[in-house]
């Protein structure tokens, strides 16, 4: 995992002299979490995620000048990523996709055949969510991420992320009733 | 099912159920694949041209000099101090030049 100090020399590097190879090493160290992190939001579209995950990278590369170092690249990522993933729905939703969770028929990408109950009964809770909610949802729980993260990635205010928290725990926890 | 669930219940159920990314060996090429073309830097040809005619101005300086303190067949203190000077300013032109190599070859090692 790269330190703080060894992650602003490869940025530093790709922004001053478009240094390929330490861009390459921020993608081979962020892409296992952001990629997981895409394909539960988009609820098991391993395709759609890998997408959304290509573009977020490329976004970043072309924009890393941009980039100030106040919070940790993880972070700017993760926002690029969000950004990215509302992009999308808003242009599904422009062609009549609408974002009822549960009328929503099964996401390709998981394998029914395999899973065991309990992981159906998450994914169920996680179809129960809004976007928003389950994009909150999945940056505290799973990536382990602070309010001020949160916000940092979503542009929440701190207490919108809170009340989606405890609405999406409510929500959850009916759906496991 | 337990009818409250905590953060740590979250949590676990999260990571124990949720899939984590597919492996993808070819994830980083596709990205890199996708980077546009490395832009050739315009700008770089001025920066050798300017050096260029800082070292031919640089050797005349020094030729003009060494020329006149031998057809003077002496040294005069006005002599050491444009020696000095002169000195100084291809050390500092030297010095401009080397820096940010030095300075990539500093962070590399």
């Amino acid at each position: 995992m790269l330190t703080k100090w060894e992650e602003l020399q490869l940025i530093a590097r790709c922004a001053a002299g478009d240094d390929r190879r330490a861009f390459g090493r921020l993608v081979e160290e962020y892409n296992d979490g952001l990629r997981r992190f895409l394909l539960n939001l988009t609820l098991g579209d391993a395709a759609l995620a890998d997408d959304l995950a290509q573009d977020t990278f490329l976004k970043a590369y072309l924009a890393i000048r941009s980039f100030q170092g106040l919070a940790r690249f993880k972070t700017w990522l993760y926002r690029i990523a969000c950004n990215e993933y509302y992009a999308y729905v808003r242009r599904r939703r422009e062609t009549g996709w609408t974002e009822g969770n549960s009328d929503n028929p099964p996401d390709p990408g998981y394998d029914s055949g395999q899973i065991s109950d309990a992981r159906i009964d998450t994914e169920r809770c996680m179809r129960q969510l809004s976007d928003t909610e389950r994009t909150v949802v999945l940056l505290f729980y799973l990536e382990d991420q602070p309010i001020k993260a949160i916000s940092r990635i979503t542009g929440l205010p701190e207490g919108t992320i809170k009340s989606h928290l405890s609405r999406s725990k409510a929500k959850m926890a009916k759906a496991f009733r | 099912m337990k009818p409250d669930i905590t953060d740590l219940d979250i949590k676990s159920m999260l990571e124990r159920d949720l899939p984590p990314a597919p492996k993808s060996e070819w994830f980083t090429r596709k990205v890199m694949n996708r980077l546009p073309e490395k832009r050739t830097s315009n700008y770089a040809w001025i920066e050798y041209a300017a050096y260029a005619v800082a070292l031919l101005m640089y050797v005349w300086a020094w030729t003009a000099l060494i020329g006149g303190m031998a057809a003077a067949k002496s040294v005069t203190v006005d002599d050491i101090v444009t020696s000095c000077v002169l000195a100084g300013i291809g050390f500092g032109v030297c010095l401009s030049c080397a820096s940010p190599h030095i300075s990539r070859w500093l962070h590399d090692i």
